[in-house]
């Protein structure tokens, strides 16, 4: 790393503090210390969501957010939050557990509610498989810092129903 | 208002219902909902006084 000088010839006059000119300070290499994080294209961010477990119904919608405590629920408004930073969601995945029974294969609807307005994400989510983790990417659905957000989970008509189903869910954005 | 129970049977042969809340809530219970409410009266009969139980009987007479 080369030494730094650093030339002062344009800082401005305020209350008490004095103007320099045509000033010149120099840093020697081994009196710098450099910090580099590593890490490249870090502007993005992961949202969780979750819920406590359910025995879903038949074609119901269930909304599911960041209220860890509740299961999923038919009011998206007990379990919507903030987007805390504006971008695109680009991945999810979901991780699903059942503490009772696997369903039958029927596919489930996923998508995301941003200030109510839907996007699909899946049509194609089964819960028949216990203990799986699924992935969605390719996703290019925009959000703006403040707006609200669920996933919005609308359950087919089982031949048997999945019990104890739980979720764990990471959302990418950029 | 009280919950609605809408009975289901599964493929796999087990007895279900659609409970549906007042608040529109909806889940499966696996236990038939009219036993769990005999249970309960049972647990609230089973420290009840004799004189209690006494005066229940002659309520349901």
């Amino acid at each position: 790393m080369a030494d730094i000088t650093i030339n002062i010839t344009d800082v401005v006059k305020s209350n008490n503090v004095k103007t320099f000119s045509n000033k010149t300070m120099s840093y020697k290499q081994n009196n710098i210390t450099t910090h580099t994080s590593g890490v490249t294209g870090y502007q993005g961010y992961a949202m969780q969501l979750g819920h406590q477990a359910i025995n879903p119904a038949d074609s119901t919608a269930y909304f599911i957010g960041s209220k860890f405590e509740i299961p999923p629920n038919t009011t998206e408004n007990n379990v919507k939050f903030g987007i805390p930073k504006t971008g695109t969601i680009k991945a999810m995945s979901v991780y699903q557990r059942m503490t009772g029974v696997a369903g039958t294969s029927e596919t489930s609807t996923i998508e995301a509610s941003v200030n109510g307005s839907l996007t699909t994400i899946t049509t194609t989510f089964a819960n028949n498989v216990n203990n799986t983790q699924t992935l969605y990417t390719g996703l290019n659905i925009a959000v703006v810092q403040g707006d609200l957000f669920a996933l919005k989970w609308t359950t087919p008509a089982w031949a048997t129903n999945p019990t104890g189903f739980n979720s764990m869910i990471s959302i990418y954005l950029e | 208002m009280e919950n609605i129970y809408t009975y289901k049977k599964q493929k796999d042969g087990r007895d279900s219902w659609v409970c549906e809340e007042p608040d529109g809530n909806r889940y499966m219970v696996y236990e038939d909902p009219s036993i769990k409410d005999k249970t309960d009266l049972k647990a609230i009969l089973s420290s009840a006084t004799e004189d209690e139980i006494e005066f229940i009987k002659q309520l349901l007479k």
